[in-house]
């Protein structure tokens, strides 16, 4: 009888638990409950570094006798110019404010635009060397240096002298413990670089109300850019969301009559367009938005969340009303075999807050093949004294911006025309810097004005 | 074997193993129901809140805990013509085509369609020589509805308010399974008491869309309501307090509308609290 009741209470204790566990796991606790946090990677690329991210926008290499070769982003001598940049910062031991100089640099001398005080320059400024542009200024922070900007940095071919310019226009003579001579040399071993000279007052239209602000090099002889085929960047999306939005549940979508879809859960918002642009606004305050290395540190971290670095993506820095370190805009470009692909809705634009993201534009254009070298890969370009002219004439004409011109900048790259159409096409194209204003674009197949870019 | 010591064994064994279960769905439902239960000491002091910031509820306070998803829908495509025969009955009304909307002129009165979805409708109405209350003026408002045909399905009566000129209108809510999509509407425009006009902007909701979880209690809120309205400077009276669904009105394709507690109060003021966010939705 006993071993019947055991028998008895045993059955009923395994379809208790049996039941019990059926309960348990069939049961539906609150979604709050049954789904904690989950944290995944989400970061599309690895980060970069406020001084990754501070390039300079050319390495100038003047062989002496005004023969001067210029590397842009992307280009092989560039980087190897970046990592001399970086070498002689290591290097670093003493730096010395040299006298005030109204006008320096290898060029001293041999720009009609060259303002006083050249022979005081002279002295420290060898004529052959290599210098690195720095239209974002570069932050040095040397131990037991006095942190500074470097707009400018320069190093003689002997690697026996170096300077750098602050953006304030202070000169630095630089002791170095010594110099990746091998760098060095690879600038002075290269052969067959294309070459360039100082633009001056006789490539501008008779009587110009014009004037340099900054070296201008115009290429020399004919001028070619590779041909160049571009994608639309794809990201995924349903990835991209749950990075923008902590909690997919709160988030609602809109299908617009365009082909948009938003996404957004009231308090910020995303647009992705039809040809693959992303486009992320947070409805919270203006005020307390970043500028300057803040912003800048921010923005390598952002980018790398939100759609991740491709690889020829680089600060850029057109110019504008506020100096690039007072800027709460932030502009990243693609570059292909050192030409940039330049238009109004392009590459990624942001603004940041200390709560964050603040605004994020991202329509990002890939380089689809390598730049074909060959001859019959080269599409050219009308030369680049009558294009520098027709830009200036046209922007005199058109009377961009009040005053004289003060041209900061000219060069050849690729202009993305209706860059958020599917049917968007890029072009080659020069583009004339104008300082304070923005970029006027030149077609450079038929030598007209394409369009006026301020920023 | 001693099978006697095994079956003492095994009953220990899953004594324990129930007793560990048992906690656990115990737990596990305490969890569950403190979070979906509004408990009267928590309706208590709700309430003893808002008349601190001056507000008197005058409606019962839902107790109950709901699991929603947001719907997607689109604007509905309102046949033109039933609404043009519905109207203009005694003729045939003259066609414009203005800015993107179609306009018939009659009569009877005027009829636009400014976009999908919408219909506005105007005509004379007589002198104001008589103001119904409130129950006779639904009535006269169904009347004209039903006369006209424009009784649209799902349409659930959402309330009387004063419009300009302290003309009464009547508002119609559409109803999607058990809730009311506050973004699709149908508004009377009352003159002394007639029907002087409509507006309608009416909806299809298409699906469920992303999962469904609880949204938040009516006492968290009216607590959200308090945070965001401050303490009123007069005594104010909260007339509805009721659960939907409610987003702006997009000129989009398709979009998704979220669950909302509606919140309004006697002077005509309307407040959507988001029920999964807690945030203000602003039309």
């Amino acid at each position: 009888m006993k071993e019947k009741l055991k028998s008895l209470v045993l059955g009923l204790l395994v379809l208790a638990s049996l039941t019990l566990s059926y309960a348990l796991w069939y049961g539906s606790p609150p979604y709050e409950f049954s789904k904690p946090m989950a944290s995944e990677p989400i970061h599309f690329s690895s980060s970069r570094s406020l001084q990754a991210m501070i390039t300079p926008d050319r390495v100038v290499f003047h062989r002496g006798e005004g023969l001067y070769h210029v590397f842009t982003p992307g280009q092989e001598l560039f980087q190897v110019g970046v990592n001399l940049f970086k070498n002689c910062l290591d290097a670093l031991i003493l730096m010395k404010p040299l006298e005030v100089m109204e006008a320096a640099g290898p060029d001293a001398g041999e720009n009609e635009n060259d303002a006083e005080g050249e022979e005081e320059v002279g002295e420290h400024l060898p004529p052959a060397g290599i210098r690195l542009d720095f239209p974002y200024p570069y932050p040095l922070e040397a131990p037991g240096q006095p942190p500074v900007d470097i707009a400018q940095f320069f190093l003689s071919l002997e690697g026996d002298e170096a300077w750098l310019k602050t953006p304030g226009g202070d000169y630095y003579a630089l002791t170095l413990a010594g110099v990746g001579r091998d760098l060095l040399l690879r600038f002075d071993r290269a052969e067959g670089l294309p070459t360039y000279r100082l633009a001056d007052e006789e490539d501008l239209p008779p009587e110009a109300a014009a004037v340099f602000t900054r070296e201008v090099y115009l290429p020399e002889g004919e001028v070619g850019l590779p041909v160049q085929r571009w994608e639309q960047e794809r990201l995924d999306v349903d990835r991209l969301l749950k990075v923008f939005f902590i909690d997919m549940s709160l988030v609602r979508r809109i299908d617009e009559k365009d082909g948009a879809v938003i996404y957004t859960d009231g308090q910020k918002g995303v647009r992705i367009y039809p040809a693959g642009a992303v486009e992320y606004t947070a409805a919270v305050a203006r005020e307390g938005l970043l500028s300057g290395s803040p912003a800048l540190a921010m923005a390598g971290e952002i980018i790398a969340l939100y759609g991740g670095w491709t690889a020829g993506l680089y600060l850029w820095t057109p110019p504008g009303p506020e100096p690039p370190e007072s800027r709460q805009q932030l502009l990243f470009t693609p570059y292909a075999g050192g030409r940039p692909l330049i238009s109004s809705e392009g590459g990624v634009s942001l603004s940041v807050s200390s709560r964050g993201v603040q605004s994020y534009f991202r329509n990002v254009m890939l380089p689809a093949n390598e730049p074909q070298g060959e001859p019959q890969g080269m599409l050219p370009l009308i030369s680049a004294p009558e294009a520098f002219a027709k830009a200036v004439e046209y922007a005199l004409q058109e009377r961009v911006g009040m005053g004289p011109l003060r041209i900061q900048g000219f060069y050849p790259g690729y202009y993305l025309r209706e860059p958020l159409s599917e049917h968007k096409q890029a072009v080659t194209a020069w583009f004339l810097e104008l300082e304070g204003l923005g970029l006027v674009v030149m077609n450079a197949a038929s030598g007209l004005p394409a369009a006026v870019l301020r920023f | 074997m001693d099978l006697t010591r095994a079956k003492t064994a095994l009953i220990l064994a899953f004594l324990a193993l129930n007793l560990y279960l048992g906690y656990q769905l115990w737990y596990s439902t305490e969890n569950y129901l403190s979070y979906l239960t509004v408990t009267s000491g928590e309706v208590e002091e709700v309430l003893g809140q808002l008349e601190e910031y001056n507000y008197h509820l005058s409606v019962p306070l839902p107790r109950q805990s709901y699991t929603m998803s947001l719907l997607s829908v689109q604007a509905r495509d309102l046949d033109h013509e039933e609404l043009v025969q519905a109207l203009f009955a005694g003729g045939e009304p003259a066609v414009q085509e203005q800015e993107g909307e179609t306009v018939y002129t009659g009569q009877e009165g005027t009829l636009v369609f400014p976009g999908k979805g919408r219909a506005l409708y105007t005509r004379e109405g007589p002198a104001e020589d008589s103001q119904p209350e409130g129950q006779e003026l639904q009535s006269r408002g169904e009347e004209f509805l039903e006369e006209k045909g424009l009784l649209l399905p799902g349409a659930n009566f959402g309330g009387l308010y004063p419009g300009p000129g302290d003309r009464m209108r009547a508002l119609y809510f559409q109803a999607y399974e058990g809730f009311s999509l506050y973004t699709s509407f149908l508004e009377l425009h009352f003159q002394g008491d007639q029907v002087a006009g409509f507006e309608i902007y009416w909806l299809e909701p298409l699906e469920y869309s992303g999962e469904s979880r609880y949204v938040l209690p009516a006492t968290q809120a009216l607590r959200r309501f308090l945070e965001l309205a401050g303490p009123a400077a007069a005594p104010e009276e909260i007339t509805g307090l009721s659960l939907g669904y409610f987003s702006r009105d997009y000129d989009a394709q398709r979009w998704d509308v979220v669950p909302v507690w509606r919140i309004t109060g006697a002077s005509g003021w309307v407040v959507y609290i988001n029920a999964f966010s807690g945030e203000e939705e602003t039309s």
